[in-house]
């Protein structure tokens, strides 16, 4: 892979999976360091020639691998999320804060879920493929952790903006 | 419409990404309880991110593109290197052995030279005698190999 190819895929991919690593480890440093390693991953030839969904798909999966295999080095997924500096107006800072404080109360499967599905709009199949599930398995656990967050968010009254 | 999905869910999770929804989208919202979980969910979520993008900075990325070249020159040394550090393991385990079995076989002292006949007629005398001079005969060889590489690469 040549620079300038690196450089597109890496301003395509790396601020979405910033923000889904982020969102999973909880952990700032954490996350640009699993981030790195990922795309370091990418240059070293050890992922595939794909089109640019393919490619994405395929570096979520290897952060993803990457995430659990530090987990499974002892360290848990954060439940507690990171203090992040508030940038935008007041009432946008609030809102942030208290989306924070559900998504903390939310299990990391159920955020990593909501997240691919809802954020990133990948498939059930791609989600299956990138968090390493069954692809029967995905639905009805997307399904408990969107009630469970639609719950969090109705009682912290979250829920007064209608499309 | 079953109870764990709708066939509306796509089109509302789409509709909340974009911003693009219609009347017949706000009125299935409104009476389709997955449909409403959808909107919230995805809605919150979408508001979570983009606060998230415009809050951190990322990593260089000419920096990562050096670091995965010096980590493939290292990996291209390591491999190209493997085989001598193999070579060299080998001749030093059996450099090792044969000199155990020179100071065994020719040590000046009486008492070890009889110790070493009344060993060697037992079968494991038998076999350490063979096994030292397998290594002195496998040293002799690595040292003539080793001679004849350095010949040939000079």
């Amino acid at each position: 892979m040549d620079e300038e190819t690196f450089r597109s895929v890496y301003a395509m991919v790396a601020p979405p999976l910033r923000s889904y690593l982020l969102r999973l480890s909880g952990n700032a440093t954490l996350t640009d360091d699993l981030l790195q390693d990922t795309f370091v991953r990418l240059l070293e030839g050890r992922v595939p020639t794909l089109d640019p969904m393919g490619q994405k798909r395929y570096l979520f999966r290897i952060a993803t691998n990457l995430l659990n295999d530090h987990h499974r080095r002892g360290w848990r997924w954060g439940n507690e999320l990171p203090d992040l500096p508030a940038t935008g107006p007041g009432a946008g800072v609030e809102l942030r804060t208290d989306v924070q404080r559900v998504l903390a109360r939310l299990k990391p499967r159920e955020r990593q879920l909501l997240w691919l599905a809802y954020v990133e709009g990948f498939s059930h199949a791609e989600i299956a493929e990138i968090a390493g599930l069954g692809v029967a398995s995905v639905r009805p656990l997307l399904f408990r952790a969107r009630r469970r967050m639609a719950a969090i968010l109705r009682d912290a009254g979250l829920d007064e903006r209608s499309p | 419409m079953s109870i764990l999905e709708c066939e509306w869910e796509e089109r509302i999770a789409r509709a909340t990404g974009d911003g693009h929804w219609d009347d017949d989208l706000r009125a299935h919202v409104d009476r389709c309880p997955v449909c409403a979980d959808v909107a919230l969910v995805a809605r919150t979520m979408h508001a979570e991110s983009i606060a998230n993008r415009v809050r951190t900075e990322l990593p260089d990325p000419q920096r990562l593109w050096w670091r995965a070249r010096v980590h493939a020159r290292r990996e291209t040394v390591a491999r190209a290197t493997r085989p001598i550090a193999a070579w060299e393991l080998v001749a030093s385990t059996t450099g090792l052995l044969a000199a155990v079995a020179a100071v065994w076989l020719f040590w000046p002292s009486p008492d070890v030279q009889q110790a070493w006949m009344v060993i060697e007629t037992t079968t494991l005398g038998v076999i350490l005698k063979n096994v030292a001079l397998a290594a002195v005969t496998l040293l002799a060889f690595l040292i003539g190999f080793g001679f004849y590489i350095v010949r040939t690469e000079a």
